[in-house]
């Protein structure tokens, strides 16, 4: 019956809508029947998510002939220098947000096996002072076996003494961050006798450290070989002038070995770079030989299908013209990914495109949604007041506005409460809200940013009362006009409110 | 936001830590709270640092069901680089670590700048419909409740959402007011064994739509009222005098200073005097019309100008309340008796002591002496309830009234 089926959708008719849907029912029956597919499934989604959350890179990273893989081929010469003939090296790889340098630093690590080496992860954005990344590679190397004894005493000293306080009798292994960095650095490195690869994320943040010590010391260390096991300083960022930051004593000990990465370029590398983020991983599990295999050849054909689809192209296409970013790439793949089961492995091009969709940087405007009418209200009042060259506005000043036009709309006194006489039309009752519910409404649009405080902290602070604290609202004329238009639960007045500003 | 949180606690291992970063308040709070769920703890005294050592050293369990969930999760963007350093944790601590943040604000609000940490997977939770609302508060109906007044149950809820919903959308304190309003819906229905039929539900919500006025206060009582604050904030047990210079700054504040002359000189001619001209005699368009001063808030105003008002409030007080202010019995004589006032230490020592209750605000550094400048913190209503203990009108002394 499966060969059947089969044959009643031959691949030539694929790009046919109905063919697809019968493509799909023959592998669900395929489930159904013959395999268990969750083992080869759970590597599936296990690999691949690993790779898309960036917890590891993919095995043959940077072996494709692109830039990247030259980047990826340079560095591990370098550390190879370091690690396998004790030299002292500096690199520092440049290249924007999510091209992969973070991947290419891990792919040059991981291909540099033949001899055991300490790596140390800094980020310049975490360890955001000498000290701080000092410590941290005390831990690491402590953490990788190193001794680093020294470092429990240079920490007691730094507690007694404060980061800028004068050491007066050092005790054997005592050394003073706040006083030498290098002492410190150099005691660090002496903790163990391995090779030491020195990894700077954010590399331009530790230029912003105080007289860039750190670096200093790093690089001195690198350059003047002042270590016998090996040491190699990698810096990524994404500053092109990341060099020029380095004040003159830095620059001339750095190597000035700069390597590039970048995203894919063309369109041909950008499909080629999301097909091998689909397929299938290495796996040997020997218990499920057979269904590997299977699934195996059924998810490279899926993965065929999909880019054929129009759908899945369109993508693709999405990503590469507005970000050409690789984890915005993995984003969008790992939720039909993570989200398949084993009774709908393969899922279609229609949950990439939701997966995308979802995945967009979203406005505020969607908000505007769940938001009860009153707050509906005082957001129209207050882009009506900006319509008058009035950008910020106090509390009192959209409870006027809005005063004013529910005198003139609704022809209701504006008393201080809800007309109880008329909860059996509640519609047309509370469209004049008294004030205390109008303020619950603006407080509501504060807190979810929709009005921003202008009036500063310290004048909130000081007793400034939160009538008259002046805000501005963070929406735009037409994001307001969309969810009037798009709210049914409006009433017809204040919709028509909504639409009376030019 | 809260039906998600639930959702986590059932789904995800026990030992997950959920930080709420409205009561974890800042860094050290939050990695605390992270740290002690996990049972481990971290050397360090610096919260991030602390936050890395502590979880560096897990081991043992299923690493790759390691979840740390931060609700409010916009409020960490106060927090230094906090978020960084936890939406960098796998990276740094080598280890898979999933965290999940909830918050009603877009991710774009508390992103870090520059890119600084890589951006996590969004998913948007839709809002809860009006039947979904419907479906969970006949879920959670009282237990007591028997299915001979489902009916009666389902006519209250959705009396309850058609009235309630354009003001509140929170399904647990529509479920709460729900239960609430139950016995007062069902208090006419005698016999509570008995099958209510379609016409007796419709007069039961007939009947209880004209007694709910309990209900809707129910539901303004979560939202901050105003009156009830401005109310409990009156006043009452501050000296005469004191209560006076409260009215005199609400004028100075709100009022122009050309104006005070005009507003409050005594004259024999006092319609030529009170003559405001009226917003629509200014002859300016709408379009470019100044908004009124109690609508944009208090201004500044000098300590000199301060008792200058609060002098010559004393003579329309002394006129018409002469005998309700026994401040002393200096009456016969207005003018001894104003300038007598003013000069008195009682009077700097009401200032000083509504400047420290923060009544009136100083808006100079303390240590200035020379030339302090105050503004009013109390609101019209207040100052008009004031003004009309004294037997005086508050608006005839304001220049512009919106």
């Amino acid at each position: 019956m499966t060969s059947k089926r089969q044959r009643s959708s031959p691949p030539g008719r694929l790009h046919n809508k109905k063919s697809r849907v019968a493509v799909a029912v023959s592998d669900d029956t395929d489930d159904a029947e013959d395999a268990d597919y969750s083992a080869p499934l759970r590597h599936l989604q296990r690999s691949l998510l690993a790779t898309f959350y960036g917890w590891h890179a993919q095995p043959g990273d940077g072996d494709d002939g692109s830039e990247t893989a030259g980047t990826i081929s340079d560095l591990t010469g370098v550390l190879r220098g370091s690690v396998e003939h004790g030299e002292g090296n500096s690199v520092l790889v440049v290249g924007g947000r999510g091209t992969g340098k973070t991947l290419a630093v891990r792919s040059a690590l991981a291909a540099v096996p033949t001899r055991r080496f300490i790596p140390i992860h800094l980020h310049g954005s975490v360890h955001t002072t000498d000290k701080m990344a000092l410590r941290e590679m005390a831990r690491q190397i402590r953490a990788q076996g190193g001794t680093v004894t020294s470092l429990d005493a240079l920490q007691l000293q730094v507690d007694e003494n404060g980061e800028g306080g004068e050491s007066t009798e050092h005790p054997e292994h005592t050394i003073d961050i706040g006083q030498s960095t290098l002492t410190a650095l150099l005691t660090l490195l002496a903790a163990s006798a391995l090779p030491i690869v020195v990894v700077l994320d954010e590399f331009d943040l530790f230029a912003a450290h105080a007289r860039q010590a750190l670096l200093y010391c790093l690089l001195d260390c690198a350059q003047g070989g002042r270590r016998r096991g090996g040491l190699a300083v990698v810096g990524t960022t994404c500053r092109f002038d990341a060099v020029d930051m380095l004040e003159k004593r830095v620059k001339s000990r750095f190597s000035q070995r700069i390597l590039h990465v970048s995203s894919p370029r063309t369109w041909t590398a950008w499909c080629t770079l999301a097909r091998k983020s689909l397929s299938y991983p290495h796996v040997e599990d020997v218990a499920h030989a057979k269904q590997l295999d299977k699934f195996k050849t059924q998810w490279d054909a899926h993965v065929e299908r999909l880019f054929d689809d129009t759908q899945f192209e369109l993508v693709l296409k999405m990503l590469f013209d507005m970000l050409a970013d690789i984890p915005a790439l993995y984003r969008v793949f790992a939720i039909p990914i993570a989200n398949a089961t084993p009774e709908k492995a393969f899922p279609p091009a229609k949950e990439f495109l939701g997966a995308y969709a979802s995945q967009r940087p979203t406005d505020t405007f969607y908000l505007l949604d769940t938001l009860p009418l009153p707050a509906i209200a005082l957001v129209i009042a207050a882009k009506q007041i900006s319509a008058r060259d009035m950008h910020t506005f106090t509390f009192e000043l959209v409870n006027k506005e809005y005063d004013d036009w529910a005198r003139r709309t609704i022809y209701a006194p504006t008393a201080a409460s809800v007309d109880m006489n008329a909860m059996t039309n509640p519609r047309i009752a509370i469209s004049v809200w008294p004030r205390h519910i109008l303020m619950g409404a603006f407080d509501t649009l504060v807190l979810l940013n929709l009005f921003i405080p202008v009036s500063s902290a310290s004048a909130l602070a000081s007793g400034e009362m939160r009538e008259y604290a002046t805000h501005r609202c963070a929406l735009e004329n037409g994001e307001i006009r969309q969810a009037v238009e798009k709210r049914r639960d409006l009433p017809t007045s204040l919709y028509k409110w909504g639409h009376s500003w030019n | 936001m809260d039906f998600t949180l639930d959702f986590l606690k059932q789904a995800l291992p026990r030992n997950t830590p959920f930080v709420d970063s409205n009561e974890a308040y800042n860094a050290r709070l939050v990695v605390e709270r992270v740290l002690s769920a996990f049972g481990v703890d971290g050397d360090s005294t610096n919260p991030i640092e602390r936050l890395i050592d502590g979880l560096s050293t897990l081991n043992g369990g299923d690493s790759s069901k390691r979840f740390i969930v931060i609700s409010d999760a916009h409020r960490l963007k106060s927090y230094g680089n906090l978020l960084i350093a936890l939406q960098r944790l796998p990276e740094i601590i080598n280890s898979p670590l999933t965290l999940i943040l909830t918050s009603n604000q877009p991710y774009t609000t508390l992103r870090p700048t520059n890119g600084l940490s890589p951006d996590p997977i969004v998913v948007n939770i839709p809002s809860v419909t009006h039947k979904d609302i419907l479906d969970y508060l006949i879920l959670n109906r009282p237990v007591h409740i028997g299915e001979n007044l489902h009916n009666s149950y389902l006519a209250l809820c959705n009396f309850i959402m058609s009235s309630t919903l354009a003001l509140n959308t929170q399904p647990k304190e529509l479920l709460k007011i729900t239960h609430k309003s139950w016995p007062t819906f069902i208090h006419p229905w005698k016999e509570l064994s008995a099958r209510p039929s379609m016409r007796d539900n419709d007069h039961l919500t007939l009947t209880f739509s004209k007694i709910s006025k309990g209900v809707i206060q129910s539901i303004n009582s979560s939202l901050p009222d105003h009156m009830d604050l401005l109310q409990a904030s009156l006043p009452t047990d501050l000296t005469r005098c004191a209560q006076l210079l409260l009215i005199a700054s609400y004028l100075a504040s709100y009022n122009p200073p050309k104006k005070d002359i005009q507003m409050l000189s005594i004259s024999s001619d006092k319609r030529a005097k009170r003559y405001r001209p009226r917003r629509r005699d200014i002859g300016l368009s709408k379009q470019n019309k100044k908004p009124a001063q109690n609508l944009l808030g208090p201004k500044n105003f000098s300590f000199d100008r301060w008792l200058h008002i609060y002098g010559s409030l004393l003579h329309f007080v002394s006129e018409s309340t002469l005998t309700t202010y026994s401040l002393n019995n200096l009456k016969n004589d207005s003018r001894v008796f104003t300038d007598n006032e003013l000069g008195q230490v009682d009077v700097l020592q009401n200032i000083a002591h509504l400047s420290r209750i923060k009544m009136v605000q100083r808006t100079c550094p303390s240590d200035r002496l020379d030339g302090m400048t105050f503004k009013c913190a109390i609101g019209y209503h207040v100052a008009s309830n004031l003004a009309k203990s004294f037997g005086v009108k508050l608006h005839e002394f304001l220049w512009d009234i919106s």
